[in-house]
């Protein structure tokens, strides 16, 4: 993940989230115990907070400057 | 020379203290998001929501696009792509608005029941209706940051604007993310 | 690798998920009064305001849900019925499954026109039996329904006390359940969808 540029990266990132929401919307259509609707929302808010919030930067602050 | 390594040095920690600050805000906001989910399960259970799933996925899958194009405008500010970093902020906002139409236009017009009508009226458009103020909210600070890249106010070493406005974006993104299914797939009838 | 730790968290998660929605099984807990073992459901027949008889045991195949009641009933059974309307409703495709009947407690009155009258203003699939108060009194002991009649004053004849419980026979004709009055829609729907889902009809 971290060889691809960051533009690629941010690709590669929201293709992952659209699969996770059509399986989420598979699940939901189809009444899965919705503990597995809790895993996919929980797996998408920690991609999200990871690459595209960059959560990293607040707890490791001596990054400094972008990505 | 120990001055110019002082501002950078000051400009970091400043850097770092704003954005503690943001997530600091972030932290209380989701308390409050936090409320509004605890009471959708309170009030309603295990019961399912009468909302329409295809309008559901589609304004979800706008604001996610829209999310992508944030974090677009995001690398490229930092990267000194001034016409890339524009057009992807113009397509998050058009993106943003789209959203807002679906959710307060089509979705609250076409809905079964009203905000006065019992429970689910009031869980659902308190939810929605309070995410929805936080789009429009984060549509503001994007207009804002539009204007001011537009008169080429951010570099790449200096664009924290950008990037605080993103996360808030990204925020009510991940506000959302919880909220969709938790509205709209579970429960049973 | 820095991120290899946030990839190894997301794994777990996903497992914990999965494992969890796929592989454990909470098993569900009725919200009624389960029958077990259930039992098979005392026979009957008698005159159905749909025309002709109605007979249990031709009736395997399908969840029944009966209730004792009558139509000059100022409360209970017109809000019961009104219940059952909706549970229907709510079943959607399910509700094929279901057959809604009403039994009186009061053949003096309730004859089968009298009952077909009475419940088309609910749902004109419900099916009313009555007959002669010796058949019904069989019936009313095998189910234990309470039933005693109360002379009033007033110009709507007497009162029938009755049991005002909810009776569930299932697609094999065993009672397995009955439901307290106090018991909400959603509860009763909650429980027939797994049953229909369960029985896989």
């Amino acid at each position: 993940m971290t060889k691809l540029s960051p533009l690629k990266r941010g690709v590669v990132i929201f293709i992952i989230l659209g699969v996770l929401t059509a399986i989420e919307y598979y699940f939901g259509v189809n009444d899965f115990p919705s503990i597995l609707l809790w895993t996919v929302a929980i797996i998408k808010i920690l991609l999200v907070l990871q690459f595209f919030m960059h959560i990293n930067k607040v707890i490791n602050p001596n990054q400094g400057g972008h990505e | 020379m120990s001055s110019i390594n002082n501002s950078i040095v000051s400009y970091q920690r400043k850097l770092a203290i704003s954005r503690l600050g943001l997530w600091l805000f972030f932290t209380s906001d989701a308390f409050m998001f936090g409320g509004l989910l605890v009471t959708r399960f309170y009030l309603l259970g295990n019961k399912s929501l009468n909302l329409d799933r295809t309008l559901g996925l589609l304004v979800t899958s706008i604001l996610l696009t829209s999310s992508f194009f944030m974090n677009r405008a995001e690398v490229m500010v930092s990267e000194r792509n001034h016409k890339g970093f524009i057009t992807s902020l113009v397509i998050t906002i058009l993106l943003g608005i789209s959203f807002l139409v679906g959710v307060i236009g089509l979705e609250w017009g076409s809905a079964h029941f009203g905000p006065g009508d019992g429970a689910e009226g009031a869980v659902f458009y308190m939810m929605t209706g309070m995410h929805a103020f936080h789009v429009l909210t984060g549509l503001i600070f994007l207009s804002l940051v539009l204007r001011n890249g537009l008169n080429k106010k951010y570099t790449p070493e200096k664009h924290y604007a950008v990037e605080a406005s993103a996360n808030y974006w990204h925020f009510v993104d991940v506000v959302w993310i919880i909220y969709y299914p938790v509205l709209y797939l579970m429960g049973t009838m | 690798m820095k991120n290899s730790g946030f990839w190894f968290l997301l794994v777990v998660i996903a497992a914990v998920g999965i494992v969890f929605g796929f592989v454990v099984e909470r098993p569900y807990t009725y919200r009624g009064s389960l029958i077990d073992p259930a039992v098979p459901a005392p026979e009957f027949s008698l005159l159905s305001s749909q025309g002709g008889d109605y007979r249990l045991d031709s009736r395997t195949g399908k969840f029944i849900l009966i209730f004792f009641g009558y139509t000059h009933c100022p409360d209970v059974c017109p809000t019961t019925l009104y219940e059952m309307k909706e549970i229907k409703a709510r079943l959607k495709d399910k509700a094929e499954n279901i057959e809604f009947v009403f039994v009186t407690v009061d053949p003096e009155r309730d004859t089968q026109d009298q009952l077909k009258r009475y419940l088309s203003s609910f749902d004109e699939s419900f099916f009313g039996l009555t007959g002669s108060t010796e058949q019904l009194e069989m019936v009313w002991k095998d189910y234990g329904v309470y039933r005693e009649i109360q002379e009033t004053d007033n110009s709507l004849g007497y009162l029938v006390d009755h049991t005002s419980r909810l009776y569930l026979i299932n697609s094999q004709g065993e009672l397995m359940m009955t439901y307290l009055y106090e018991t909400t829609l959603d509860e009763i729907v909650s429980d027939l969808n797994y049953l229909i889902k369960k029985a896989d009809l």
